[in-house]
C-alpha cells in the first residue's frame, strides 16, 4: 500500500498536485490534510483521525512550508523529534526558492526541498519524478514493528 | 623631603607670582589674588582647581604639571583656565615654589563642547536611523516572504487550469478560445518572472556582503562559458583582459558578471560578427572596468532607464527579458561602493562601466596603470 500524504492548504495546488501524482500512477492513495494541526493529528492518531492506525505510516509526505495553525517547519521539527515518525520520508513542497527556507528546512532534517513552479508542465514533471522517485526508487525506512 | 604646609599654601604662591598675562586670564588684573584667608575676588571652582594629586606628583619630583581649572570673573562670566606649572626648588633640592602659567582656554572650551554635543547628536542620530533601517530591514523581509510564498500559488493555478483545459478540452474550443487560454498561461508565466526578478532585487538589497579578493577576469571567463554552452550554435568572441581583480562579495561577483554577460549575450544575437569584451580603462586617475559588446545598442536619452527596475529599451517579442538585471548590478556596485553607468549608441553596441574597491594587496600597487589598455 504506496500511500502519499499531501499537506496543502491553498486548493488549486492541491487539485494540481493531485492531478500531476495520479496521472503519474505511482500512489494508490493521496490522503490530503489542509493544515499543520490536521497532518500532526492524522500522523499521531489524535483529534479527528483518532481512530486512525497510526502504524500506517505514509510512504512520502509532501509537506508545504506555509500552513495555517501550525506552519509547515514546526510540523516537520515534531515529525522528527518523535520515535514514531523520525525517519518518515519528508519532502518540503513549497512556492518559496528562498535560501532561509531551504536551509531552515535541511536542519530540520526534510528528506528533499522541491520549490513549484508556477509553469504547469515543469510542475506536473516535477510531481511524477518526485512520486517515482520516493514510491518506486527510493528503499523505505523499516516498519517500526520490526525494529 | 619638606612638604609645602597646604595645597592652599602652594596655590597662594601661584597668584603672588602670577604675570600679568595670567592676572588678565583671571579677569581683574588690579585686584587680583587668591589667598587663603583674605579676600578672595575670584572663585576656584574646587572640582576643577589643581588637585592635590597634581600637587603630590610636583612635590615627588615630576617634570611640569597641567591641570584645568574654571573660574567665575567678578562680572560673573566663566572661565576655563589651563594652569601649567612645576615645582622650583633650592639648593638642598627641597620644594620652594611652584612656578606656572594659567592660559585661557575659555574658547577652545566652547569648541570642545560644541563639539562633544554635536557627536553626541550625531551619535543619537545614527542610532535612531539604525533603529529605523533595522525596522525597515525586517518590513522588507516579511514583504519579501510573502512574496515568496504567496503570489506565486495564484499564478501556478492560472497557469495549470488553462493548461488542463487546453490538454483535455480543447477539441471543443474553437482557434480564438486556444489562443486566449494560451495569453493567459504565458501571462502567468511572466508574472512568475517579474516575482522572482522582484525577489532577486530584494536579496540583493538586503544579503550580507562578504568581500574577498576575487579574480574578476576568472568570474568572467567562468560564466561566459557558461552563455556559450548554454547557446553552442552562437559564435561570439570574447575578449577578457588578464588580472582583473577587486574586493567583491564572490557570490554577488558572479551576479553581477551574469547579468551583464547575459544581456551582451543576448543583445549581440542579431548581429553576424559578435564580440564581447571585459576590461578596465583609466578615468580620471581612477581604475574602471567594463563589459562592452557590439550589439543592438540603445538611445543615450534612454540611458537613465536602463538601470531602473522592470524598465526595458526593447520588447520582449524583440529581446527576451523582465528588466531586472541592471537594477540588480546597480545595487551589488552600489553595496560595495562604486558607481555604474552605460554608455551605447542604437546599432553600434553598449557599454556597462563600474567601479569597485581594490583589493587590499594592490591596492598601494598601480592597480590603475595595469588596467590601462
Amino acid at each position: 500500500m504506496k500511500l502519499i500524504l499531501l499537506i496543502e492548504d491553498n486548493e488549486s495546488d492541491e487539485v494540481l498536485t493531485v492531478r500531476a501524482l495520479e496521472k503519474a500512477k505511482v500512489a494508490n492513495e493521496i490522503q490530503v490534510v489542509r493544515d499543520g494541526e490536521e497532518a500532526l493529528a492524522y500522523l499521531f492518531g489524535t483529534g479527528v483521525h483518532a481512530e486512525r492506525d497510526v502504524k500506517q505510516l505514509p510512504t512520502v509526505v509532501l509537506l508545504d512550508l506555509n500552513l495555517p495553525k501550525i506552519g509547515g517547519l514546526d510540523v516537520l521539527r515534531r515529525i522528527r523529534a518523535d520515535e514514531r515518525t523520525r525517519r518518515l520520508p519528508v519532502v518540503v513542497l513549497t512556492s518559496s526558492g528562498e535560501e532561509k527556507d531551504i536551509v531552515q528546512s535541511y536542519d530540520l532534517g526534510a528528506n528533499a526541498y522541491v520549490r513549484k513552479p508556477v509553469d504547469f508542465n515543469e510542475f506536473a514533471q516535477a510531481a511524477k519524478t518526485l512520486g517515482l522517485f520516493w514510491l518506486l526508487v527510493n528503499e523505505a525506512p523499516p516498519k517500526r514493528d520490526t525494529l | 623631603m619638606t612638604r609645602p604646609r597646604s595645597t592652599s599654601h602652594a596655590c597662594c604662591t601661584i597668584g603672588s607670582i602670577a604675570s600679568s598675562a595670567s592676572r588678565t586670564a583671571l579677569g581683574d588684573p588690579g585686584r587680583f589674588t587668591i589667598s587663603t584667608g583674605g579676600e578672595t575676588t575670584v572663585h576656584l571652582d574646587a572640582q576643577f582647581s589643581y588637585s592635590h594629586r597634581n600637587i603630590e606628583r610636583a612635590l615627588e619630583g615630576s617634570e611640569s604639571e597641567e591641570a584645568e581649572w574654571r573660574v567665575v570673573w567678578p562680572d560673573g562670566s566663566v572661565h576655563w583656565l589651563l594652569g601649567r606649572f612645576r615645582m622650583l626648588r633650592d639648593a638642598a633640592g627641597r620644594p620652594h615654589r611652584l612656578l606656572g602659567v594659567n592660559l585661557d582656554i575659555s574658547e577652545r572650551k566652547q569648541s570642545e563642547t560644541a563639539l562633544h554635543e554635536l557627536n553626541s547628536q550625531l551619535d543619537r542620530e545614527v542610532r535612531e536611523r539604525t533603529v529605523q533601517l533595522s525596522v525597515a530591514n525586517r518590513e522588507l523581509e516579511a514583504f519579501t516572504y510573502s512574496v515568496a510564498h504567496s503570489l506565486r500559488a495564484p499564478l501556478r493555478g492560472m497557469n495549470g487550469f488553462a493548461k488542463i483545459l487546453l490538454d483535455e478540452y480543447s477539441a471543443g474550443l474553437d482557434q480564438e478560445a486556444l489562443d486566449c487560454l494560451h495569453r493567459i498561461q504565458g501571462n502567468a508565466v511572466v508574472m512568475g518572472q517579474l516575482i522572482d526578478g522582484l525577489l532577486a532585487l530584494a536579496r540583493v538589497a538586503r544579503g550580507s556582503l562578504e568581500p574577498e579578493a576575487v579574480d574578476l577576469s576568472g568570474v568572467a571567463r567562468a560564466v561566459a562559458a557558461e552563455h556559450a554552452a548554454h547557446e553552442p550554435d552562437r559564435s561570439v568572441q570574447l575578449l577578457v583582459r588578464d588580472g582583473l581583480r577587486a574586493s567583491i562579495d564572490r557570490t554577488l561577483a558572479h551576479m553581477l558578471f551574469d547579468s551583464l554577460l547575459s544581456n551582451a549575450w543576448k543583445f549581440t544575437s542579431k548581429v553576424a560578427d559578435a564580440r564581447v569584451e571585459v576590461g578596465c580603462t583609466q578615468l580620471y586617475g581612477e581604475g574602471v572596468y567594463f563589459v562592452r559588446d557590439n550589439g543592438v545598442g540603445f538611445n543615450m536619452a534612454y540611458a537613465n532607464k536602463l538601470f531602473v527596475p522592470f524598465q526595458r529599451l526593447h520588447g520582449p517579442r524583440e529581446f527576451p527579458g523582465v528588466g531586472i538585471g541592471l537594477a540588480a548590478c546597480q545595487r551589488i556596485v552600489a553595496r560595495h561602493g562604486g558607481r555604474m553607468w552605460a554608455e551605447g549608441r542604437e546599432g553600434e553596441g553598449a557599454a556597462f562601466f563600474f567601479t569597485l574597491p581594490p583589493c587590499p594587496e594592490n591596492a598601494d600597487e598601480t592597480r590603475v596603470e595595469k588596467c590601462t589598455p
